[in-house]
């Protein structure tokens, strides 16, 4: 992660320009960040722009304690929990066990090609669907540390948690994927295919 | 059975080296059958599709639309500018103390045994001074803290 200290004084006013380059150095990030917090790729440039936006009202504050990509970070975190509150602001999160969680209904369609194989689009197409199945932390946890290469110490700081809970929330968000995704795989196998 | 079968045509070996070089490839039915009943193997793939990241297009002119949407800058509050002075006033403080504490040494070093009680007293004046210098650049700095 590259260290901004040192570019903004205590008197800094960045310009259009500088702020644009800023925006084309991290927008890779937040949009994959996006991506993949929210599952969909319906709202990622609108929250996108939003979280440059909150960026740049936040750049007079930014005094360099901390390096500019963790500040990102934490409003993209910001952006997509406001937006989750938006969209389901009393979502419950029931186990996959559970009969009343219907897990099933919610994924894609799963059904194969005619060869019988998962393409990786699908692969992660079902994968981001089954993220929005684990909670708000296990999500942002996991994203966080395997998508984004954080370290614990860095998503305990984005997510204000102590770093034991981050490691039980990526340990139980792991396990609760692979089983999403172990029991996707047999009801694949066991689906016949749709004739194409 | 077909299943038992299908699984020992692909093997846990097989798989992650398959993972690790093509994350996005494509599953077959005995990889799938093999990954429903293996979690050691389901635990990597879920980590090898996850590391590889979503990848949505970024448009080309996406930075130019955030820009032009931004709020016009706002002129400089006055605490920003006091700041400034304030910044500029510690550092000068604390270059004025390291320059009279080089030079007290210098001198105190170069003063002969005889001339030692003078040599004294231009050290004594000198560390006052570098008191000053640095209680100096402390108030400064302090007083920004505190508003």
């Amino acid at each position: 992660m590259k260290l901004f200290e040192g570019e903004f004084s205590l008197t800094a006013v960045i310009t259009p320009e500088e702020f644009e380059g800023i925006v084309r150095e991290h927008q890779s990030m937040v949009f994959r960040s996006l991506a993949r917090l929210l599952g969909s790729r319906e709202q990622v440039e609108d929250l996108a722009q939003e979280v440059f936006l909150r960026l740049y009202r936040g750049m007079q504050n930014f005094r360099g304690e901390a390096r500019l990509t963790t500040y990102i970070y934490r409003i993209v975190l910001n952006v997509v929990q406001d937006e989750w509150k938006r969209q389901k602001p009393e979502q419950e999160f029931v186990s996959f066990d559970e009969p009343e969680s219907r897990w099933d209904e919610r994924l894609p369609s799963g059904e194969l090609d005619p060869e019988q194989q998962l393409g990786g689009r699908q692969l992660a197409a079902e994968l981001n669907a089954a993220l929005q199945e684990l909670s708000a932390a296990e999500r942002s946890a996991l994203v966080l540390f395997h998508q984004e290469d954080c370290t614990y110490e860095q998503i305990a700081h984005l997510l204000s948690l102590p770093i034991g809970t981050v490691r039980t929330h990526l340990h139980r968000g792991r396990k609760k994927l692979q089983k999403l995704m172990q029991n996707r795989m047999e009801l694949w196998q066991k689906t016949p295919i749709a004739g194409k | 059975m077909a299943e038992d079968a299908d699984c020992r045509k692909v093997t846990c070996e097989t798989l992650r080296v398959r993972l690790l070089h093509e994350p996005s490839g494509e599953l077959d039915a005995a990889a799938l059958a093999h990954l429903s009943l293996c979690d050691d193997c389901a635990g990597a793939l879920v980590t090898a599709v996850l590391k590889q990241g979503a990848e949505p297009e970024i448009p080309t002119d996406f930075a130019a639309r955030v820009c032009a949407a931004l709020p016009p800058p706002e002129t400089l509050p006055k605490d920003a500018v006091e700041a400034s002075h304030r910044f500029t006033g510690t550092r000068i403080a604390v270059a004025i103390s390291m320059i009279l504490a080089l030079a007290a040494c210098v001198s105190f070093a170069a003063v002969p045994q005889t001339l030692l009680p003078a040599g004294l007293l231009g050290t004594a004046l000198a560390a006052f001074l570098i008191t000053e210098g640095v209680g100096l650049a402390l108030w400064l700095g302090l007083r920004g803290n505190w508003r």
